[in-house]
């Protein structure tokens, strides 16, 4: 019984059902989660403190820089006390991919839907694809299958160190930690790093040194491994990002054994890396906490996780609903919910009918009526479910008691949860029900993976469940996901060599150019449950006479950006904001640079295209370089 | 002469010039910015110290997804990549949403943009190694011979 806010109960085949007698049992007045502390309450609360403490600061970091797109973070800082007091998350910008969608042909959704975000180069495309074939009732054949996750297995390559180096690792260079944390810097020049023999760094301030931006060794090695991996991705997909190649059923490219090789080789180079990347990350954390116990307090919030799984079992995986929680616990990373630090759930069906999104606080009108009751299995499934909801922008003034922000409130079980790349380190850690494998082994509280050699040996690693859930172990987890999904990568590889070996070529269900005689013209639903560098993502989809009438985009972003629910519950950046101590020092309140919020901000590597599938404003990045129109030379 | 597609983000396209180490680059697009529509522009890159919090912005906002012109200016500098000569041709766009084909203003300015960018290869030579800027060290003869590209 994995629900206890939902009035969803299951009978003994796990069939689920609503409790009965319960009159509107959806309405957020009848059916609502436990709440410390409401707005009113919080607000309260400031006032009280404002009016005996002149040192309460009312902050707006708009736009929070080294984030994808357009991200405010709007704090009450009490400087007094070194805390936060309120926080909100607003993504700024909108565009609405679900409206541009809406009457199309549904092959198109993959095209369209890749555009979403500029980041995450393909995840949109095979989640789209995922969507429509559920819908179509096209099964992938098993080449098909270890393609798509050879290809994403290298965009998780491409996204994680990106990410851990170019965004939020210059928050712990020299440059920024001599400025805004000066009294860490002697200490860093005196610890004498444990991973030297992995990193190759002897104190925490050379390796500080080597994230120094633009120039830093770390900063410069992340950039030419970004590019190894997008490489990777284009021999399999032709093109990255917006690849052409992710069609319904499977993909359309021609893969030989030279392209598995060229793959190969390029894999090869990126263990030796990702063994350094796991010493750097390991040691960052033990830095900060040995300096002052308080670091494990930033960016802090309840272990309450949410992933769709990622990266298919090929001999498991037929696109059918109906089959959903078979192949998605054979997975290599779990589907599951994770619920103050417990694991409540790794069925698909579970994850689905679980899942709302509310727009109380969000520049949205509410939607009326619904469409579904039930999802296909005839499970219930809530009036807030992507599969009916309805994408009505209504923009307004920006008002923290009414709407505030363009992303929606996504919630679980009513609950909050936090999506990321290292959601599935937790889900697939505690599940415990990966396939057989010679890389990834689940002991319930860790992953332990075994790295081959390069030109490094061949090395045991293990990532625990950690004690505390904060920016620190947001980091640290990504550094191990990206391990993990390499090691995915290689076994993906050693199934396509085999498939090989058996006489496999068939990469799709249908060729593309006889798909149309696949459309149905009678009502269809789909969803493509698939992953992002940042965690969850799916893509709700109804189509009827072949043309598009509801598509739903629910991304990692939009989950952790989100902003108040009906019941004043913080979204997953203003929790963690919220649990973060003021560390730097802010007796000159002028120099405050509230880095500890950035911090934690970042930790979660915000993605604010894919929040509300923006591209920017009006279309348009103004910037200024020194070019001259005067004329030839 | 290479003509590429350079629809990714600026750091892929900068390392994509480390490989290729071009003598003259010459960018095509259509960037809104606030011109009359169909307006065709050519513009000079002049190099300039940028300091490197301006470029970390700079190869921030590339990652992170956009996509245009002066991004890959800036990016592709401060990355070292820029060549000697790099010259952007731009159509200023009447709109910019999802269509299968250009605006009409869009179509019209599309020879005149062909046009500026025939004169900009006849500038850097014909057929081979680009003609010095004006004023510049001539092409280091390791380079000299490679056509130059667009």
């Amino acid at each position: 019984m994995c629900f206890k806010n939902l009035p969803v109960e299951f009978d003994q085949n796990g069939a689920a059902r609503l409790i009965g007698g319960i009159p509107d049992p959806y309405s957020v007045t009848v059916t609502r989660p436990e709440v410390a502390m409401t707005d009113a309450d919080r607000e309260e609360q400031i006032k009280r403190l404002s009016a005996r403490n002149g040192h309460i600061k009312d902050l707006n970091m708009d736009p929070v820089t080294r984030v994808a797109g357009a991200l405010a973070i709007n704090v009450v800082a009490d400087l007094d006390n070194g805390r936060y007091l309120d926080a909100r998350s607003q993504a700024t910008l909108f565009r609405g991919y679900e409206v541009i969608l809406m009457g199309r042909d549904p092959r198109d959704a993959i095209f369209i839907s890749s555009r979403a975000c500029g980041v995450c180069g393909g995840v949109h495309a095979h989640a789209s694809a995922y969507a429509i074939e559920m819908a179509m009732g096209l099964e992938v054949p098993p080449l098909g299958t270890v393609i798509r996750n050879m290809q994403e297995a290298a965009e998780m390559g491409y996204d994680n160190p990106l990410h851990l180096y170019l965004l939020a690792g210059p928050d712990y260079s020299e440059a920024v930690v001599r400025a805004v944390n000066p009294e860490l810097w002697p200490k860093a020049k005196e610890w004498r790093c444990r991973g030297e023999a992995h990193h190759g760094f002897r104190t925490m301030a050379d390796l500080m040194t080597a994230l120094n931006p633009l120039t830093g060794a770390l900063y410069r090695e992340g950039l030419e491994f970004t590019r190894i991996s997008r490489e990777m991705f284009v021999i399999l997909a032709g093109k990255y990002p917006h690849p052409q190649t992710v069609v319904p059923g499977g993909v359309s490219s021609t893969v030989s054994l030279q392209t598995l090789n060229e793959y190969h080789s390029k894999l090869g180079r990126i263990f030796d890396y990702a063994k350094r990347m796991l010493a750097v990350w390991d040691e960052i954390p033990e830095f900060f906490y040995a300096c002052d116990e308080r670091y494990k307090q930033v960016g802090a919030r309840p272990m309450s996780l949410i992933d769709t799984g990622f990266w298919d079992d090929p001999h498991a995986y037929n696109s059918s609903y109906a089959d959903c929680n078979d192949w998605g616990e054979r997975r290599w990373s779990t589907p599951g919910v994770v619920i103050d630090g417990e694991l409540v759930t790794t069925r698909l069906t579970d994850v689905n009918i679980g899942f709302e999104e509310f727009v109380e606080h969000s520049y949205y009108e509410q939607w009326a009526g619904d469409r579904y009751a039930t999802d296909p299995r005839g499970d219930p499934i809530s009036p807030y479910h992507p599969w009916n909801k309805q994408t009505l922008p209504k923009p307004s003034e920006k008002s923290w008691k009414d709407k505030y922000t363009w992303a929606c409130a996504p919630r679980w079980d009513r609950n909050v949860v936090e999506a990321g790349a290292y959601a599935r380190m937790f889900m697939t850690a505690m599940a415990q029900k990966q396939p057989a494998n010679d890389f990834i082994q689940a002991t319930g509280r860790s992953l332990k993976l075994n790295v081959p050699k390069g030109l490094t040996p061949e090395m045991d690693c293990e990532w625990h469940v950690p004690e505390v859930w904060n920016a620190f172990e947001r980091n640290r987890g990504r550094a191990y996901h990206y391990v993990f999904s390499q090691l995915v990568g290689l076994a993906s590889l050693l199934e396509a060599y085999k498939l090989f070996k058996q006489g496999e070529r068939k990469v799709a269900a249908v060729p593309p150019d006889q798909l149309d005689k696949h459309i149905p013209k009678d009502e269809r639903i789909g969803v493509g449950w698939w992953g992002a560098g940042r965690g969850y993502l799916a893509h709700h989809l109804v189509m009827d006479h072949g043309k598009i009438v509801n598509y739903q985009i629910c991304t990692p972003s939009t989950i952790n950006a989100s902003p108040r629910d009906p019941w004043d519950q913080l979204g997953p950046y203003e929790e963690a904001v919220l649990n973060t101590p003021i560390i730097e020092d802010t007796s000159d309140p002028s120099k405050f640079t509230s880095i500890d919020m950035l911090r934690t901000i970042r930790s979660f590597d915000p993605c604010m295209p894919c929040t509300t599938h923006v591209h920017t404003g009006q279309g348009t990045v103004t910037r200024e370089v020194n070019t001259c129109a005067c004329g030839a030379d | 002469m290479l003509v590429e597609d350079l629809f990714y983000g600026a750091v892929a396209v900068a390392q994509r010039l480390e490989e290729l180490r071009p003598d003259v680059l010459i960018l095509v697009g259509a960037v809104p910015g606030g011109r009359p529509p169909g307006t065709v522009e050519r513009r000079d890159y002049r190099p300039k110290p940028i300091r490197p919090a301006e470029i970390q912005r700079a190869v921030g906002d590339a990652v992170t997804g956009y996509v245009g012109i002066d991004l890959v200016l800036e990016v592709a500098a401060g990355l070292g990549a820029l060549p000697r000569r790099a010259v952007a041709i731009e159509v200023e766009p009447a709109r910019v949403t999802s269509s299968e084909q250009l605006s009409p203003e869009a179509v019209a300015a599309l020879e005149h943009a062909l046009v500026l960018v025939r004169e900009e290869l006849a500038r850097a030579g014909p057929g081979s190694g680009a003609a010095p800027q004006r004023g510049g060290p001539p092409p280091s003869p390791g380079r000299a011979s490679r056509p130059p590209t667009s």
